[in-house]
């Protein structure tokens, strides 16, 4: 049976992710601790928040151990900062992360000369013919950025030639947004839909 | 390039009421908040700040609301007002809030709460208000030179520093011009190659499209304005209140 | 057992004082017949005429409410295209829709007439709302028409606007089970409803005094300043019609469901009053529009057989209730699992004085006498 589970450990949005699981009628639980991970088959890592404390908390709760087990058989959707988590290591705060897609975390304000993406962008299919056709707008805000990779499956243009990765998945049952859907309306909702219905 | 400027709603929330505020009225009660967030939550807004006032003497009330606001709306929500310590930061991001406004001249004598907010929350959590008016008029306080009571390079740190992101520029229309922003003071000050995203407010609701432009012209890190007459529009009769059928301007 | 139902319309025996006759009809569909075979008396240029007949002071010369639903929206368009000037009036009880908001202000920029809004305080209107669904009583609209009501006379007192044009009709409403409702002119339930929730006395509310309420419901004139004017009931009246010509004109957005305009009434209606007392109003509805000849028997039963929200609209209606009014999500979807239905009576009540003013004053002789009478026994109640 689905047990939608999200990550709330003090750091992350963990709330939005709830309006939006409670507008699909959608029940939940909040996962505060590796035993609480026993009894979920979905996990929804939220955004809003630094990557340092995110893993230091992680790491003190022994969380970051479990959710890497939790990966290999169960579904995981990383939001935002939850979305950076999933890659091999962050610049903010110099912090290895989960490692469970190939990939670092770069900073904005070195690469593109701004500190932050903030506000609605329209998304495209990463492919050789990119920027073909965009989708609906979503929200993004964030310091932080991943460069396109294998895994990525949408991309976001935030500077004439900076593409960044919008979404990335291992093509299984690991999935990312770097955006927020749970604060992009309804359109947005429906990605979570997507995910929790899963199975 | 993919840019889609910001229209951010702004309204004022005191005993757990709404209110709007225009430059030259008292501020007009408009009901209940969480009402008119899942109006606004249904008209697709960009997104929503916050000006919670007069929650100071009971802020043990300030997750509930912000909770109620968060459980309510499906756009980003970022608030301003009665944040003073450490427990207010992580009371209103637990609660819900994406992103917290510190007031820039406050936060100049002590950065030890932004620094908490960024190292916590990170840094595109963390914005920063600044009076436009009393910064940028060169009547008031020019940003070119410092004065007795301006520390500018201590500004400019500020506004450079990897503590903060979304800059928001109030009372943009007060800065002693009859014509409109005084962009010239914007290109000249220390926010001309500042790398975080600039948000203008402060009578702008009126002119949006025209504003957006212009901003944009001007700079290049302009990401939107912050209004709240161009969701609500008031009428000259004081208890007038009539809602515009407001679109998000990414559709545009 | 399953209640027996009409079948002529679709009224069944969850109104406990139906007769259901051997011919097929009820108390009814018979009921709301005469309606039907008794609209049409007026055209709109009599009633425009004795408006203007009227002098007035000020630049209004009637006034109307808005609600955003279709027949306040109709009822304004009609006064404004016969060239009348109405005081506009919105009353925010805190539950407008967002079809509801872009109505009203659509139709009054197309029609060009300034809207006055008084929004109710919140935090009273809230704690009078979780004191009415705690206490389990049928009518949870009462805060609310009251103050809408209580607006508009407070207007009317200050303005001398002569005219009152309500957009009660008969011809699509006039079906409505005695045991389906409760008067809301009962100023002394809501007090008495406040009082034992809360353990303190309400203040505040925007209610007029008890007076000016019960010479509005039974028409006393020595009384009454102003006529009021249920326009939609004295001419001819095509809701349908209506609707298609306010969304071609007016760019007016349906709403999904009846009573779209507010989220609480479309709660109480669909969740609340179905889960605690086995009252579907749609019923009530659907039968009008059978009997009007606007539906058929076969449609109306299959309407019927759904649920009154689909699923995901129920949840984000649920959410909202429980959010405002700060109770838990669980008691908002199920509220029958936490709440008896409970007889107004069971608080202080004036039902049994109203009733008895209403069938009493149209034949008295002395009807100054009669309504003095009744209006002291009813604020000795109150007080």
């Amino acid at each position: 049976m689905t047990t939608i589970g999200v990550l709330d450990v003090g750091i992350g949005n963990s709330l939005s992710i709830v309006g939006s699981l409670s507008r699909l009628g959608c029940l939940y639980k909040r996962v505060t601790s590796p035993e609480d991970l026993q009894t979920v088959t979905h996990l929804i890592i939220p955004g809003v928040g630094h990557m340092s404390s995110l893993m230091s908390t992680l790491q003190f709760t022994g969380l970051d151990t479990e959710i890497r087990k939790f990966a290999q058989h169960h579904y995981l959707l990383g939001i935002c900062l939850g979305f950076q988590l999933l890659f091999d290591f962050s610049e903010e705060g110099s912090v290895p992360c989960l490692g469970l897609l190939p990939g670092r975390v770069l900073s904005l304000a070195t690469h593109a000369q701004f500190s932050t993406n903030v506000g609605y962008r329209t998304i495209f299919p990463n492919g050789p013919a990119s920027p073909s056709t965009p989708l609906a707008p979503f929200y993004f805000t964030h310091s932080f950025f991943v460069p396109p990779t294998l895994e990525t499956t949408h991309i976001s243009l935030i500077s004439h030639s900076l593409p960044i990765a919008a979404s990335a998945t291992n093509g299984s049952n690991i999935f990312g947004y770097q955006f927020h859907p749970e604060l992009s309306h309804s359109h947005g909702r429906i990605l979570i839909s997507n995910f929790i219905n899963l199975k | 390039m993919n840019v889609h400027h910001r229209h951010v709603l702004s309204l004022v929330i005191q005993s757990d009421l709404a209110y709007v505020t225009t430059a030259h009225s008292c501020p007009i009660y408009v009901g209940d908040p969480i009402n008119i967030l899942s109006i606004l939550s249904d008209y697709h807004v960009d997104e929503v700040l916050i000006v919670l006032q007069g929650y100071r003497s009971n802020p043990e009330r300030i997750p509930n609301i912000v909770r109620s606001l968060r459980l309510t709306a499906d756009f980003p929500l970022s608030f301003t007002g009665c944040i003073d310590t450490q427990l207010d930061i992580d009371n209103f991001f637990h609660s819900g809030a994406d992103r917290l406004f510190f007031p820039a001249k406050r936060t100049l004598s002590n950065t030890r709460l932004i620094e908490y907010a960024t190292h916590r929350y990170g840094q595109q959590a963390v914005g920063l208000s600044v009076d436009y008016y009393k910064f940028g008029s060169r009547r008031i306080v020019p940003l070119l030179e410092p004065t007795r009571n301006v520390e500018l390079h201590a500004f400019t740190d500020l506004f450079n520093s990897s503590l903060i992101s979304d800059i928001l520029l109030t009372s943009v229309l007060h800065s002693g011009t009859e014509q409109g922003i005084d962009f010239k003071v914007l290109d000249e000050s220390c926010l001309s190659n500042c790398p975080n995203p600039l948000l203008l407010s402060g009578g702008l609701g009126y002119f949006l499209n025209e504003t957006m432009s212009l901003c944009a012209e001007h700079h290049p890190l302009f990401s939107g304005i912050a209004s709240s007459t161009s969701a609500f529009f008031l009428n000259d009769h004081s208890s007038v209140l009539v809602s515009l059928p407001f679109l998000s301007n990414r559709y545009q | 057992m399953t209640p027996q139902i009409c079948s002529t319309c679709v009224m069944d025996q969850t109104d406990p004082n139906i007769t259901l006759f051997t011919d097929g009809t009820c108390t009814h569909c018979r009921h709301a017949q005469r309606f039907v075979s008794s609209a049409n008396r007026h055209t709109i240029t009599d009633i425009v005429q004795h408006i203007r007949s009227r002098p007035h002071i000020g630049p209004y010369d009637c006034l109307c409410g808005l609600s955003g639903g279709v027949d306040s929206s109709w009822l304004l368009h009609l006064l404004v295209q016969h060239g009348l000037r109405p005081y506009v009036l919105h009353l925010d009880t805190g539950w407008n829709t967002k079809p509801a908001v872009s109505n009203i202000s659509n139709l009054c920029k197309s029609l060009g007439v300034q809207l006055h809004t008084h929004v109710v305080n919140w935090n009273l209107m809230r704690k009078l709302q979780v004191a009415y669904f705690y206490s389990g009583v049928l009518n949870q609209d009462m805060p609310q028409d009251i103050a809408i009501f209580s607006s508009q006379i407070d207007i009317i007192n200050k303005t001398s606007i002569p005219f009152l044009i309500t957009g009660a009709n008969n011809t699509t409403e006039s079906i409505l089970p005695s045991a389906w409702s409760h008067h809301w002119h009962d100023i002394a339930n809501l007090q008495g409803i406040y009082n034992w929730y809360w353990r303190s006395p309400l203040r505040g509310f925007p209610y007029i005094n008890y007076e000016q309420l019960a010479a509005y419901r039974v028409s006393h004139k020595a009384l009454l300043s102003y006529d009021c004017l249920p326009l939609l009931d004295l001419i001819p009246y095509d809701k349908t019609e209506a609707l298609s010509y306010l969304q071609s004109k007016y760019n007016y957005e349906p709403y999904e469901h009846k009573h779209g305009e507010s989220s609480w009434t479309l709660y109480y209606q669909s969740v609340y009053l179905p889960s605690v007392y086995g009252i579907d109003k749609r019923r009530a509805h659907l039968s009008n529009l059978i009997v009007n000849g606007e539906m058929t028997r076969e449609s109306a039963l299959q309407i019927l057989s759904k649920p009154t929200l689909p699923r995901p609209a129920l949840l984000k209606l649920c959410s909202l209730v429980s959010t405002k009014l700060g109770i838990p999500l669980d008691v908002a979807l199920n509220p029958n699992r936490y709440i008896l239905p409970v007889s107004h009576k069971c608080f202080v009540s004036g039902r049994h004085l109203i009733d008895e003013l209403n069938s009493q004053y149209h034949n008295s002789t002395n009807k100054t006498e009669t309504f003095r009478n009744h209006v002291d026994k009813y604020l000795t109640l109150c007080s």
